[in-house]
């Protein structure tokens, strides 16, 4: 439990990289959550934890992909396989400068602009009603949150590397 | 870095939950044949991760400082924001959505729900709810044991663990036809908490708490429920708060809490107060529940001002 805990931040973004929306995430971390429990015998090492974790994690996501076949708004298998493939490679330690990165990133946007992308960030469909609250069309706002999140990603990028990071 | 607008624009549709099944479709595609936008896919989606765990956290600060103002709000005491912030650093869940704010807020709120399990003769349906205001699940009410001692009054409600269960709760739906209709310019939310203790246990049970609002009626909530999977359309709406305990805080009350906004078209909500157990084959002895409290909060929003 107290690896889990300490490691589930960076389970929580691989299994974004996987899932179409967060209710997925967090109804597959909690599947994992059960097995790593059943199979934590199976762990040699501590230090493996989050290579370990992952691989349940895929597997998770992978039974899900299968329960929501009927769903057309989800990746294909085959997909997911590929990019659980080139996800699996980024250590703790590289997801922790990225966040750095974004803090300092997110410093140097103004109030509304860094309000605005969370507000895209926290909930599917967020940014429809974001446009209602605030008397705007939602393609006009869409379009506004795109090129933040667009700059905020070339920022991270070019943080990471001054610092001598390498994500790309 | 892969840096076609067009392809970023089309990723940041589908991890904001606007990409329709052509896009997706044209996502798919893309992603399959194209490595380095596979690159640009996964960064992209690890920065939409990071943002979400700052918007979080920003949601617990907004909600402390905004506390002060002109507010009839007395739901979160210090010692209850305390704990909320302690669940989130340990483990927890929030999917939630923060609205920009300006000028004064203005809060009231109303107690629809006050629950201490202290009625010895309580019996609950132990399925999910299918009428308005009544508890559901397997519990019944007891005194403590294990030197415990009820949060509120003498009793405490008992989860009864079911063999092979990986949660055991306790549900309750709030028909929204039940209360005044909302004064122009405010929006309403759910606010819900309760006392969650697992004094006997070998294994580190987890405690949730669980708002999500339906436009269905609420004999028709149960089966909404059950088909979340095959339509998105029939729940507008989810929040779920997690805790888990430290092994050396097991026989220690932990108090739970979760608010949701309550979006337009919503005529239902079921809230759900729970345990889940990491291990359901190991034996899962008595959890108690205790000092639930569901209120209704009316929040002055005032209207954005034309660009």
């Amino acid at each position: 439990m107290r690896l889990f805990v300490r490691h589930e931040r960076d389970l929580r973004v691989f299994a974004r990289s996987l899932l179409p929306n967060w209710p997925a995430v967090d109804d597959v971390l909690q599947e994992a959550s059960v097995v790593m429990w059943k199979k934590l015998h199976q762990l040699e090492q501590e230090e493996d934890f989050f290579t370990w974790a992952r691989v349940i994690v895929r597997y998770e996501v992978l039974n899900a992909r299968r329960k929501a076949a009927r769903d057309r708004l989800v990746l294909s298998e085959e997909l997911l396989e590929l990019l659980a493939n080139e996800a699996m490679p980024t250590t703790g330690d590289e997801l922790e400068k990225e966040r750095e990165a974004l803090n300092c990133c997110l410093k140097k946007m103004g109030d509304e602009q860094r309000q605005l992308v969370f507000a895209a960030s926290m909930r599917d469909g967020g940014v429809k009603e974001l446009a209602e609250a605030t008397n705007r069309t939602a393609n006009s706002l869409y379009k506004l949150i795109g090129r933040l999140r667009a700059s905020l990603r070339e920022c991270v990028h070019r943080e990471l590397q001054t610092q001598g990071g390498n994500h790309e | 870095m892969n840096k076609s607008p067009e392809h970023e624009n089309l990723i940041d549709r589908y991890l904001t939950g606007m990409a329709d099944e052509v896009d997706v479709e044209q996502l798919e595609t893309l992603l399959k044949t194209d490595e380095e936008l596979r690159q640009t896919f996964l960064a992209a989606s690890r920065i939409d991760s990071h943002l979400r765990e700052q918007a979080e956290q920003l949601t617990l600060v907004k909600e402390e400082i905004s506390r002060p103002l002109k507010s009839h709000f007395a739901w979160i005491n210090p010692g209850a924001a305390a704990g909320l912030l302690i669940g989130l650093l340990s483990a927890s869940v929030v999917w939630a959505y923060v609205v920009p704010r300006g000028g004064e807020i203005t809060r009231t709120s109303q107690e629809i729900v006050s629950e201490g399990f202290e009625d010895s003769d309580i019996e609950l349906p132990i399925h999910l709810p299918v009428k308005a205001n009544q508890w559901c699940g397997r519990l019944d009410s007891v005194t403590p044991k294990g030197g415990i001692s009820a949060v509120e009054g003498k009793r405490v409600g008992r989860l009864i663990p079911k063999a092979g269960n990986r949660s055991d709760s306790l549900s309750r739906v709030v028909d929204l036809q039940d209360y005044p209709d909302l004064e122009s310019g405010y929006v309403r939310s759910l606010k819900v908490k309760g006392s969650f203790a697992a004094p006997f246990t070998e294994q580190s049970p987890g405690f949730h708490v669980r708002i999500v609002a339906f436009s269905q009626a609420p004999e028709d909530v149960r089966q909404a429920w059950r088909d979340r999977w095959n339509s998105d359309a029939m729940i507008l709406q989810g929040v779920e708060r997690k805790h888990l305990p430290e092994k050396d805080e097991q026989g220690n009350w932990h108090e739970v809490s979760a608010s949701l906004e309550i979006p337009e078209g919503t005529r239902s909500i079921m809230v759900t107060l729970g345990v889940w157990h990491l291990n359901p084959e190991m034996s899962v002895p008595d959890l108690y529940l205790d000092a639930v409290q569901v209120q209704l909060v009316d929040t002055y929003k005032p209207p954005a001002k034309p660009k």
